[in-house]
């Protein structure tokens, strides 16, 4: 005997049919469509799209429906309900018009809630800055684009859910922010006041790194009020720690901690050296010494402004200029080319002032040519540098 | 290390990504509406969650739950981080400075910049280049 199912059941089975729900997707476009009629707006341009797709959809199920097979039934069903889930996502978006969007609620030890946490910082920054009108170097400017940078590869991590990865790469991203205000303040010699609190950089880990700039900060400092010229030596040993910082901060963004402590250990050695170099040199001031130092510091700071420049630079026409990478590799041999020039130039001005010690005839003869010797190799490094920047110049918007 | 998480029922995936996809839209025509400056970083962060979201939905399609849900909260780390960008500016614009900081390259016109650090760069060789003369002329002198 057949067996003999209830009618409620029939109908139940009948609900679930693909032509049942076929109808059901027809008749929900259809009441979607009226619900957005004679409107031109955002949100009903957003669900005209659902509509669209969810049409596509039943298009496809449509085609399925025709083969009376197992893969194109279950092909049918699964694009009738994908149909039917974006007209949902319209419904809801629908009702939810009048109200406030809620933002996905991310709870606070996830690396998401962090990621969040940087992007409010980064934007808390930008309009501290804009309210302050301070100037931003060059180099300030290249640590909040590394800061963006990092953000959008703390999201990117968000793909393989690697949560410590991601924390660690935010706080080093805040931190960077915390630098990124100290050296504006320094630079402007005033105190952002919008900018009061260091964020979440607390942890175990971060406190070598922040000790260490802690100390090459006093001596930027110290280097920036100090009423006489600053010796060269102690913006190099700055230069150097600072480097070892850097090296430090990147070490610690790839949770190399061992690494990064000594890193940050040695960056706060060499800062406490040359504040002890520029504390001697404070107590001699002798006029000469003063001018020699003046004049060498400001080299000093041109050599480092020429790296920062070639680095933005090449930063900049990455991925943009066709010929970027032959303009990079001439970008780079210009600068080698400077800095030698640069090196030839201090070999020959140390031996000039250093004149006065020579006594006989003989020796300042030969001093003097070897001087020459060096200032001419100088000169013909400089031109060289300038044929690799008139190269990387024609590279980039000669042959475009 | 990657560490397992909760899947999502079906309706937060769906609630997220109702909300997600309205904020977008929201932050796309606000976009397209500003007339005072176009950041090109907004662009991009309105391309990258865009490019999530459509990724959130194809993982829906094949019935990946989690994959979905996670993507669509990356499209909305992108979409706030644009509307923030482009709130921010609004108030600068509002108070009449519209002296924006760049938060990233892609928003200066490369071409220009480049021309420009290219001239600075070749202001320094020649200030070098002066400085060298003038020590080998006094060297020469000696």
């Amino acid at each position: 005997m057949p067996i003999k199912l209830s009618k409620s059941l029939l109908d139940w089975l009948e609900r679930k049919s693909p032509k049942a729900k076929m109808e059901q997707l027809v008749s929900t476009i259809g009441e979607i469509n009226s619900l957005i009629q004679g409107r031109e707006d955002t949100l009903s341009a957003l669900v005209r799209q659902h509509i669209s797709m969810a049409e596509a959809d039943c298009n496809a199920a449509l085609e399925n429906f025709k083969f009376n097979d197992k893969s194109s039934n279950e092909e049918c069903m699964r694009r009738i309900l994908f149909g039917l889930f974006r007209l949902e996502l319209a419904k809801q978006q629908l009702t939810a018009e009048h109200a406030q969007i809620c933002p996905p609620n991310f709870p606070i030890e996830t690396a998401e809630h962090s990621v969040l946490e940087l992007s409010g910082a980064i934007i808390q920054t930008k309009m501290a800055l804009e309210f302050s009108n301070c100037v931003i170097k060059e180099t300030t400017s290249l640590r909040l684009f590394t800061v963006v940078k990092m953000f959008n590869e703390a999201v990117e991590l968000l793909r393989s859910n690697y949560q410590d990865q991601i924390k660690r790469k935010v706080e080093a991203a805040l931190f960077m922010l915390y630098l990124v205000k100290l050296e504006i303040e320094l630079d402007n010699k005033e105190t952002i006041i919008d900018l009061q609190h260091d964020w979440a950089i607390n942890s175990r880990e971060s406190k070598p790194l922040i000790d260490s700039f802690k100390t090459i900060y006093r001596l930027k400092e110290t280097c920036s009020i100090s009423s006489s010229p600053v010796p060269a030596r102690v913006t190099s040993q700055l230069e150097v720690a600072l480097g070892n910082f850097d090296a430090a901060l990147e070490a610690f963004v790839r949770e190399q901690d061992d690494i990064a402590e000594k890193l940050a250990v040695t960056g706060k050695i060499q800062a406490e050296l040359a504040e002890k170099s520029l504390a001697n040199c404070s107590t001699a001031g002798e006029e000469t010494a003063k001018n020699q130092a003046k004049a060498l510091d400001e080299l000093e700071k041109r050599t480092k402004q020429f790296k920062t420049r070639i680095v933005l630079l090449q930063r900049l026409i990455n991925k943009r200029a066709s010929q970027a990478e032959l303009a990079r590799r001439r970008l780079d041999a210009a600068l080698q080319y400077y800095l030698g020039a640069v090196h030839s130039y201090r070999k020959a001005a140390h031996k000039t002032d250093g004149q006065a010690e020579q006594t006989s005839q003989a020796k300042t003869t030969t001093n003097s040519q070897q001087k020459l010797e060096q200032l001419a190799q100088a000169t013909s490094l400089t031109r060289a540098a300038r044929i690799d920047l008139e190269f990387a110049r024609n590279l980039l918007f000669v042959n475009e | 290390m990657a560490k397992a998480k909760q899947q999502p029922s079906k309706n937060q995936v769906k609630t997220r990504l109702a909300s997600v996809e309205l904020t977008l839209a929201k932050l796309t025509e606000d976009f397209k509406t500003t007339t005072y400056r176009q950041n090109e970083l907004i662009a991009d962060c309105i391309k990258n969650a865009s490019n999530e979201l459509k990724a959130a939905l194809d993982y829906l399609f094949t019935g990946n739950l989690e994959e979905s849900f996670d993507l669509a909260g990356m499209a909305w780390l992108y979409a706030d981080f644009g509307r923030q960008i482009l709130d921010a500016e609004a108030i600068e614009h509002m108070l009449g400075e519209s002296d924006y900081i760049e938060l990233s390259e892609i928003s200066i016109p490369w071409e220009g910049k480049a021309l420009a650090l290219i001239d600075q760069l070749e202001q320094e060789i020649q200030l070098l280049r002066a400085d060298i003369d003038e020590l080998s002329a006094a060297v020469s002198e000696q």
